[in-house]
């Protein structure tokens, strides 16, 4: 089976919702969004998303408790999440490791097209497996 | 010049210049101890100064009526011991029988024998200090004898000089000579002469003289106290307990008395102490002199017929043997009061030292920027107080430093969100991924892109000058591959190399591993980097060297840019700083690049430095071990 790599956005922003869906659907990746961590929960606790891009500060849940809750579920161990935050603290960074994530961005650190640049690895691996 | 540690700064204690500087810097126990030592001294030394005075003058006061009281119970006695021969001389001089018995001598008789038996059986034996008798006629020869010898010893006028003053004098008056040290009586000792008149019976015509002899000793015994012991009286020898010792001086300043000190003086030692020659001007007086024996003494003098001087001497080491006492106790004293002293100092100084080095490092740990430090004040005595005051100005402290950081990293991540569209946004149109645009419109989002970096950097600064500044920032070093992170550094900054058209070239291919802590590299780095493209011109060279030897590893960055001038590059870390070569009216660093990169440098511990030429340009590194 065709399984295409999806992607869901959790940013309370609704500018940078539209500007990550638009421009990620590009590369043929699904693109699913959530405004807080209540919502992406949620949306994981029925389909186990490929790749996670997972803002800090939002409304509800906050990215760490969304973390917490998403590693406890089925599924939810393996699944890759990228961090995207505007604090920059080495002690989030170590917080966000204890939970396995690799990539820790911080927004006005990296470009649009360095994120692009990632979901579309897990595109191609998707690709490959087809 | 601005201290750029991030260690506590030292506090410039204060150099009182002035000459007393080093008795302010004194701890205050120090002060307090000598304060009480120099009052306790002070006071025992003043009071023991007034009771030396008094206590000498009253124990030397005692001492002298001592000496003279005892010299003129002595020479009472001496004298009356004179009269009492002189009393016999005449008492024997008067008798009858004698007086017969020498004149019948003189006009041709021989009556020796009879007077002889008469002297000694009748007379001598009235009194035992009585060693002899002689009687001399008016041509001083010895007509009669208590020992018949003394007739046929051949004596000169010379021998009896003594005798020759008697022969003027009235009847019934009697003379004493000098000490003679002529053999008479085969006695072999020094004699005193006590003579009178011999005066016909019936006509008082002039006969001759009477002369009685007595032994030195005699005399001397009224001054040990023989004499005394003899007439059946008691004789209470306290000399050993006073150290005190009474002799008798002649007219030539001979001792004619024996003396403790030193044996067989008699007629050989001469005197010439004060006591001793006072009787020259004929007044009884006391003193303080070393006698002729070199011993410290008190003396009392009195004078005595034939020029005699009776001195009587206490050493003075005796006699003030109660000052000696009450300088051992004083020192004692002294000692304990010191002691004591000390020990009071102790106890009232813990008391205010205690919390006033509690409130000290309370201050000290504040001055390092722990505003969580309080004092823990006990009572309510100034300190207590002032500790009080400290915790609550601490509290304040604490609540702006805490305010102020917490504003500082609210604000820059308030500032971050619209600063992250805004870049985004102008990446997606400069990237055409919205639209291709016009080579205007890429000339103004170029210039928009650039101000958006910019403003990053300036929140980013500013977040992490309040982390730095707040003591936040710690390393935790880890393998770090140096080329790779200059690779991603550069990536950020492609834009601004296209724009400006830099030369940038890195000089390492493989890979150099460094210990440090990865994201505070990533920021010196960065640091270094960003200023070298801030600070050069358009189409400029910008060189990135890593490199490994022997001492370590060396990340440099070289640029072709405005350089600095060498008039300020002792301040280029230091906080706010840019060069007054670098344009006013550019708005891309407000100066804590910088500043920045050396706080970290020194918190990771590596050495940093620079070569700057003003117009040519700049090499900044950084040195691993």
């Amino acid at each position: 089976m065709n399984k295409n790599c999806t992607v869901l956005i959790v940013d309370d922003d609704e500018f940078l919702r539209s500007v990550y869906t638009e421009q990620l659907s590009k590369g043929g990746v699904d693109v699913v969004s959530a405004a807080n961590g209540l919502e992406a929960m949620e949306y994981v606790e029925n389909q186990m998303p490929s790749i996670i891009l997972l803002d800090v500060m939002m409304p509800k849940m906050n990215g760490f408790e969304f973390l917490e809750k998403l590693r406890g579920i089925d599924g939810g161990k393996d699944v890759e999440v990228v961090m995207l935050t505007n604090l920059g603290q080495e002690s989030d960074k170590l917080e966000a490791g204890r939970f396995g994530v690799t990539k820790y961005l911080v927004k006005t650190e990296v470009k649009i097209q360095d994120i692009i640049d990632i979901i579309h690895v897990c595109a191609n691996e998707t690709k490959e497996n087809v | 010049m601005q201290r750029l540690t991030t260690s506590t700064s030292k506090t410039k204690t204060s150099t009182s210049g002035k000459k007393f500087g080093w008795w302010r810097d004194l701890s205050i126990t120090v002060k307090l101890a000598i304060g009480f030592v120099f009052i306790s001294l002070f006071s025992v030394g003043a009071t023991a100064y007034f009771a030396f005075d008094i206590a000498q003058e009253s124990l030397t006061d005692a001492a002298s009526r001592n000496v003279m009281d005892i010299n003129s119970v002595m020479q009472g006695y001496v004298l009356e011991f004179l009269e009492s021969e002189k009393g016999r001389a005449v008492d024997f001089a008067s008798d009858g029988f004698i007086r017969d018995a020498t004149n019948q001598i003189i006009l041709g008789e021989d009556m020796s024998q009879e007077l002889q038996r008469h002297l000694v059986d009748n007379k001598m034996s009235l009194d035992r200090t009585i060693s002899g008798i002689n009687i001399f006629d008016r041509d001083i020869n010895i007509v009669a004898s208590s020992d018949l010898v003394e007739l046929t010893k051949g004596y000169d006028i010379s021998d009896h000089l003594y005798v020759l003053d008697t022969l003027n004098n009235e009847y019934g008056e009697a003379s004493v000579s000098d000490v003679i040290v002529q053999t008479h009586f085969d006695i072999g000792q020094e004699l005193i002469v006590v003579s009178a008149p011999l005066t016909h019976r019936d006509t008082g015509e002039l006969l001759g003289v009477l002369a009685l002899y007595v032994e030195l000793d005699e005399l001397n015994a009224v001054l040990n106290g023989g004499r005394q012991t003899d007439l059946g009286g008691t004789w209470d020898d306290d000399s050993s307990e006073y150290s005190s010792e009474m002799y008798l001086v002649n007219s030539e300043g001979l001792m004619i008395s024996e003396s403790r000190y030193v044996a067989q003086v008699i007629l050989s030692q001469e005197v010439d102490t004060p006591a001793a020659t006072a009787c020259d001007e004929n007044y009884s007086a006391e003193f303080r002199y070393s006698n002729v024996f070199g011993i410290p003494v008190i003396g009392a003098s009195s004078c005595l017929p034939r020029g005699w001087v009776l001195v009587v001497e206490v050493e003075e080491d005796a006699a003030l043997e109660g000052l000696a006492r009450l300088k051992r106790n004083v020192a004692i004293s002294s000692f304990v009061v010191l002691i004591i002293a000390l020990l009071l100092t102790i106890l009232p100084a813990r008391g205010i030292l205690v919390p006033l080095r509690d409130l000290s490092s309370a201050v000290k740990k504040m001055d390092g920027h722990d505003f969580t430090a309080r004092a823990h004040p006990s009572g309510s005595d100034e300190i207590g107080v002032l500790g009080g005051l400290f915790n609550n100005m601490a509290e304040r402290l604490n609540v702006i430093d805490t305010m102020k950081t917490e504003f500082i990293s609210l604000a820059s991540h308030q500032l971050r969100k619209p600063l992250a569209v805004l870049k985004w946004s102008g990446e997606l149109l400069s990237d055409e991924k919205v639209g291709k645009l016009s080579d205007e419109q890429h000339k103004y989002i170029a210039r928009m892109n650039e101000s958006t970096v910019e403003m990053v950097e300036l929140v980013d600064g500013f977040l992490n000058i309040s982390r730095i500044d707040s003591r936040l920032v710690k390393s935790n070093p880890e393998r770090v591959e140096l080329v790779t992170l200059v690779q991603k550094i550069l990536h950020k900054y492609e834009d601004v190399i296209e724009n400006k058209e830099f030369d940038v070239e890195t000089l390492r291919e493989e890979k150099i591993y460094v210990f440090a802590d990865p994201l505070l590299v990533r920021e010196l780095c960065t640091i270094l980097i960003s200023n070298a493209m801030k600070y050069t011109q358009q189409k400029g060279s910008i060189i990135i060297d890593v490199k490994s030897d022997s001492t370590g590893k060396l990340f440099s960055v070289t640029d072709t840019g405005v350089g600095i001038p060498a008039g300020e590059q002792d301040k280029i870390f230091s906080k706010f700083h840019r060069g007054s070569n670098v344009d006013r009216g550019r708005n891309d660093g407000i100066g804590l690049g910088l500043y920045a990169f050396k706080q970290l440098a020194d918190v990771m511990d590596l050495n940093v430095g620079f070569n700057s030429t003003e117009g040519e340009g700049s090499r900044f590194w950084i040195h691993f071990d």
